[in-house]
């Protein structure tokens, strides 16, 4: 029974011996693998606690319509020289109406004080 | 080298000499009025003064009693009785050279006017005088009563020379209506054969539309110069409420020659342009 209790120490593997190839390989397998979970990790931990951003679709482009704009003709009494007048002397017209006051304010009379209070 | 024309010399000077005169006219003319007004508001400065000076020396008086005072009291009631005077004249030769400057207005009614203003000079002149020959404060009282019983007639003249000079502005305007609208119908029937029935209808409808529109403007005009000659009979404060009524026509009238030169434009914009459907 006390033997049970008695360790005996396991035989201890032969040491392999690695190639160069090989230790250079596995140090490339094992940083690639870091990165990527790496960069997985951020990955995640930035979807999971960013906020979400509204999504701002760009506006759909309507395709153009180019609608020919309307083609007023100008008949022939358009470049008479009496229309040509009328028009000038129209438009004179109009502004001469709105630049009229009814009252004159140089004109306002006097205020006098009437009748004069005269001492007897 | 060739010597000048002697007579196409002669023609172009007499031209030039012409063309001098009116120009120094015209100017003369405005230059008249400025100047007037310029007058006109330095008699009512010393007017403001000299009634401040008479309101003291009053006072005085009626304070104290003395001889003194009583001196000063005189001579201040003659000076603001002569200045007032003095202010009315350049008030009515400002509105006499106005009237002046108003080249619409009609021979008749000018006339009327400029001779309304003549007799309210001619007053104020002999007045003048009856305020020179004052020799105490009775005397001054009887000649400041005999201005007061005049004010009446001098106010609703005054009123009326405004009222006219108004209305010509006005009626100038009217006959420049008057010209634009009769060449755009010579023009419409001219070019009758250019335009679509549709749009000579449309045209004729306006001109008629426009026309209505003028004897709505000539009507206003009408009611304030017929107000204005209603003055003279009126009191100072139903003068002033008349003259409140013919400010009031007279810008209904305003108003409606621009209502009517805006359908005008409208007019001449349609002469213009055809549209897609030829109209």
């Amino acid at each position: 029974m006390a033997d049970s209790f008695i360790f005996t120490p396991r035989e201890s593997p032969q040491p392999r011996v690695e190639s160069r190839h090989q230790q250079t390989v596995s140090i490339v397998v094992a940083i690639v693998t870091i990165m990527l979970l790496g960069g997985l990790s951020f990955i995640l931990y930035s979807r999971f606690t960013k906020q979400l951003q509204p999504v701002v679709t760009a506006p759909i482009p309507l395709p153009t319509i180019i609608a020919p704009s309307p083609v007023r003709q100008i008949p022939a009494v358009a470049t008479q020289s009496a229309f040509l007048r009328l028009d000038s002397s129209v438009a004179s017209l109009t502004g001469a109406i709105s630049a009229y006051s009814v009252e004159d304010p140089s004109l306002s009379p006097p205020v006098l004080e009437v009748p004069l209070p005269i001492p007897r | 080298m060739t010597m000048p024309d002697p007579e196409c010399y002669d023609l172009h000077m007499r031209r030039l000499f012409l063309i001098s005169t009116l120009f120094f006219l015209a100017a003369r003319v405005f230059a008249s009025s400025s100047q007037a007004y310029q007058d006109y508001l330095y008699q009512f400065d010393q007017y403001r003064q000299k009634s401040t000076d008479f309101s003291v020396a009053k006072n005085e008086y009626e304070k104290f009693g003395t001889l003194t005072s009583q001196t000063t009291a005189f001579q201040k009631t003659v000076d603001v009785l002569s200045q007032r005077d003095n202010l009315l004249r350049a008030y009515l030769l400002l509105l006499n050279e106005k009237l002046n400057e108003s080249p619409g207005a009609a021979s008749t009614d000018r006339n009327l006017y400029l001779s309304l203003v003549r007799n309210e000079v001619t007053f104020l002149e002999s007045h003048r005088k009856l305020v020179d020959a004052i020799g105490s404060l009775d005397d001054a009282k009887t000649a400041s009563g005999n201005l007061e019983s005049h004010y009446n007639a001098l106010s609703a003249s005054i009123r009326q020379t405004i009222a006219g000079i108004a209305l010509d502005g006005l009626l100038r305007l009217a006959s420049q209506f008057d010209q634009s609208l009769s060449d755009s119908k010579v023009l419409i029937v001219t070019n009758h054969g250019l335009f679509t029935p549709e749009k000579q209808s449309t045209l004729d409808r306006w001109v008629l539309q426009i026309t209505n529109t003028r004897s709505l403007a000539q009507q206003k005009i009408d009611d304030a110069k017929g107000k204005s000659l209603l003055l003279s009979s009126l009191n100072p404060d139903q003068q002033n409420d008349l003259f409140s009524d013919i400010k009031k026509n007279l810008a209904q009238g305003k108003q409606y020659l621009l209502d009517g030169s805006s359908n005008l434009r409208e007019l001449v914009e349609a002469m213009r342009y055809q549209d897609e459907y030829g109209r």
